[in-house]
């Protein structure tokens, strides 16, 4: 089920949902909350000839990052099939207890020139913390121009069916307490 | 439910943190919040327990190699 407006404002009063900064009012619409664009994104370097391989044991970090550059958003110009890796200014909290999980989905009106804020994976699972990572790219034939505290992507909030497992506090023989 | 670091580095942004654990298959990493990763360890949701010691672990997010849940050493569990 999804939460509406009242269900999710209700929620961030009771600490169901936390959100960091709060959202202004005129964020929600009937069954959403936008979210907007934080400082600063990353972009992949090429590397010709020297693959990035995920699926490999040791796969490394410091491999990653060492292949991205560091970029300001304010007034970024993403172009026609540009890709870079961004956040979002909000930090958002949905404790296990909440049963709650989410999904990020883009802005239709950007959509509409070929802005897209995720590839795959917009869940939000129920315990995650933190700002949101988007994979943004153009699909569309023109420049566009980004500006730090638009908004750009928006989260949908639905209540699980369940506790997850991790979330029981279940005990093995050495547990002595929670974390 | 916290599981030692091997090592903790800053993060892709301010608010997080790169931690390394090491699992029963090697090391993983992952990129979490700052607030999840403490000198204890990292967050972690206890899942079962094995009759060989181990225990399957949810971390809180995925790691480099795409793993929610890893078998961990009991020996792994912070105090």
């Amino acid at each position: 089920m999804i939460l509406t407006d009242r269900e999710i404002q209700m929620a961030l009063q009771t600490g169901q949902i936390e959100i960091t900064p709060p959202p202004k009012e005129d964020a929600f619409s009937s069954t959403s909350l936008d979210l907007t664009l934080a400082e600063p994104g990353d972009v992949w370097r090429v590397f010709k000839g020297q693959p990035i391989r995920p699926g490999t044991k040791g796969y490394d970090y410091n491999h990653l990052a060492s292949r991205k550059d560091r970029v300001s958003l304010d007034g970024y110009t993403l172009n026609p099939g540009a890709f870079l890796l961004a956040w979002t200014a909000e930090t958002i909290t949905l404790p296990i207890s909440a049963r709650l999980a989410a999904r990020v989905e883009g802005k239709s009106a950007l959509a509409r020139l070929g802005m897209g804020i995720h590839i795959t994976a917009p869940t939000i699972h129920a315990g995650f913390k933190g700002q949101l990572q988007l994979e943004m790219f153009n699909l569309g034939p023109n420049e566009i121009l980004l500006d730090v505290g638009m908004r750009v992507c928006q989260l949908i909030f639905e209540i699980t069916f369940g506790t997850p497992a991790k979330g029981y506090s279940g005990s093995f023989s050495s547990q002595t307490g929670g974390s | 439910m916290r599981i030692k670091t091997d090592k903790r580095i800053a993060g892709p942004i301010p608010s997080e943190a790169v931690v390394v654990i090491s699992t029963v298959e090697g090391e993983e990493q992952l990129v979490v919040h700052s607030s999840q990763v403490d000198e204890r360890g990292v967050e972690v949701g206890f899942i079962r327990e094995r009759n060989d010691d181990t225990l399957l672990v949810e971390l809180p997010r995925e790691t480099m190699s795409g793993r929610w849940r890893v078998w961990v050493p009991k020996s792994a569990v912070a105090a």
